[in-house]
């Protein structure tokens, strides 16, 4: 079984390739006035749905890496593999959002907002769990 | 040590979700700069002045005498719709007029002041002074002048209709209802194409708003080959030519003596030429099915910007100069159920002499993306002959 430290680790690249994806497509869109003057409407949507995880993610992989001298607890295998799976699925869902747009007959911005009815509560559920499972000891 | 971690994560996760919350409101607020700054634009463009235009001279006819001026009596009421924003007056009305005061009532708000009418070669102007006319008593800080409006009288039986003069710079308008019993007059003919006509056309907004792009047609194209040309005719020249051009709606304003005549809102590409089949006259962005990838891509991150068009063909005598207002889409999109689906009768009747113009405006609207409003565009990156020509309307024209 992986550390602990190496079960972070694969789970913010898992969370930093997806949302970075994200991010570059909502940049390109936004330079090329995908959303028109709303673009601001765009992002502000986005950026909550990914920068309170990303962010808690990154800060536990800095004290990981200040801390490498202490000792290194194996991993709960259960809370690795559901905080990875609840982390995919949420990461795919969100990017749903942006890929099935142009098939879609709301407006990319319409359809944002339908999003968050179910993208707000799947959040919660992912943030509970990587919230629980970075800040565990063991 | 392992408090002080906890500590710190906790920290930071608190950081990052105000960073998250951060960027957003940087976003919208830098929307709202963005959009308050083009508010100020817009309001600063909409109170900016067109100077006057040195009015054009008319050689004497001599059928009258343009030195000789009468004092036109206008006494009575009369009930119908006034337009006058600056006074909060819209909709029904009724205008009193005795001798030179008058009193004008529309819902609640009452405006009373004094009007002066002159007639000159059977051209009736007066000009209505609203409010309190009393000098007041002297003091270092006068009150501001009452409003004055120049207007255009016409007056036929017991209706009247008042209307702004060309570079007048508020908005006028009161005209009676179309109930006002109106003198018979012999029926000369089929009216446009065997529409009825309805008696009183609603007034086109006078001066019109400011266009995209505007184009002057040619008085060989509306008028007859031969004989006396009235205005009857030229609407159904112009119908005809909108109609073999695909537009199967038109509706009729009244401008001063003449008409103008509002097309079908319809969709065009960025060149002009109007998209096929019903997906020319969608009120909103044709977003067309994907078929390639590359379509799926482009769909992805390219906005799907929509061009729109309304074409307003004015035949008036009156030569005017462009208002500096900013018609919204909503606007220019009512403007073709408001109006009347015929050429009221005394406007037909009207002779289409060589004074008359008929002056195509095009009110071009361009939607960014689809989840933008549509802005109108100005100046248009065509010329109005460019976008008759696109639509098919110049070549419906040349047509005989």
């Amino acid at each position: 079984m992986p550390t602990i430290k190496q079960c972070r680790q694969r789970l913010a690249i898992i969370w930093l390739i997806c949302s970075g994806i994200l991010f570059v497509i909502l940049i390109v869109q936004t330079i090329f006035k995908h959303y028109g003057e709303k673009a601001a409407e765009a992002w502000s949507w986005f950026l909550p749905m990914i920068m309170p995880t990303l962010g808690l993610i990154i800060a536990v992989l800095v004290r990981d890496f200040r801390d490498a001298t202490t000792e290194v607890p194996a991993a709960s295998r259960f809370m690795y593999v559901l905080c990875a799976l609840l982390s995919i699925s949420y990461l795919f869902v969100l990017g749903l959002t942006f890929l099935l747009s142009p098939f879609s007959p709301w407006t990319p911005l319409e359809l944002m907002k339908q999003a968050s009815l179910y993208l707000g509560p799947f959040q919660g559920i992912v943030a509970g769990a990587l919230g629980a499972f970075f800040v565990s000891k063991s | 040590m392992r408090e002080r971690s906890s500590q710190f994560i906790g920290l930071a996760f608190v950081l990052a979700f105000a960073a998250s919350v951060g960027c957003v409101g940087l976003g919208v607020s830098a929307q709202n700069t963005k959009s308050s700054t083009t508010n100020a634009t817009t309001s600063t463009s909409t109170t900016k002045h067109q100077p006057r235009r040195p009015k054009s001279k008319r050689p004497w006819s001599g059928r009258c005498d343009p030195t000789k001026q009468e004092q036109a009596d206008l006494s009575g009421t009369y009930t119908g719709k006034v337009n006058y924003p600056d006074a909060s007056l819209t909709g029904d009305a009724t205008l009193t007029i005795t001798g030179n005061d008058f009193s004008l009532t529309a819902g609640s708000t009452t405006q009373s002041g004094r009007i002066t009418a002159v007639t000159t070669c059977n051209y009736t102007g007066a000009t209505m002074m609203f409010g309190d006319l009393t000098p007041p008593p002297p003091s270092p800080n006068p009150p501001p002048p009452v409003p004055a409006v120049s207007l255009r009288v016409r007056k036929m039986g017991d209706r009247v209709t008042l209307m702004t003069v060309p570079g007048e710079r508020r908005s006028f308008s009161f005209g009676t209802a179309g109930s006002a019993k109106a003198k018979p007059r012999r029926r000369r003919g089929k009216i446009d194409g065997g529409m009825k006509a309805a008696n009183e056309a609603p007034q086109f907004p006078w001066p019109p708003p400011r266009a995209s792009a505007s184009v002057r047609i040619p008085d060989e194209f509306v008028r007859k080959p031969s004989g006396e040309t009235y205005l009857r005719d030229v609407s159904e020249r112009l119908t005809q030519a909108l109609n073999r051009a695909g537009y199967e709606e038109i509706s009729w304003y009244a401008v001063p003596d003449g008409f103008a005549l509002v097309s079908q809102f319809e969709q065009c590409d960025s060149d002009g030429t109007p998209l096929s089949g019903a997906t020319r006259f969608l009120d909103k962005v044709f977003r067309p099915p994907l078929r390639t990838p590359w379509d799926y891509i482009r769909k992805l991150i390219l906005p799907e910007v929509g061009h729109f068009r309304v074409i307003v063909i004015i035949v008036s005598d009156h030569p005017f100069s462009q208002r500096n207002v900013r018609v919204s889409r909503d606007e220019a999109l009512a403007w073709l159920s408001s109006g009347t689906n015929g050429l009221p009768q005394d406007t037909g009747d009207l002779r289409f002499t060589n004074a008359y113009l008929t002056t195509a405006l095009i009110y071009e609207f361009e939607q960014a993306s689809v989840d933008s409003g549509a802005i109108l565009k100005q100046p248009s990156s065509l010329t109005g002959k460019m976008h008759l020509q696109k639509c098919g309307i110049w070549a419906a024209l040349e047509r005989r």
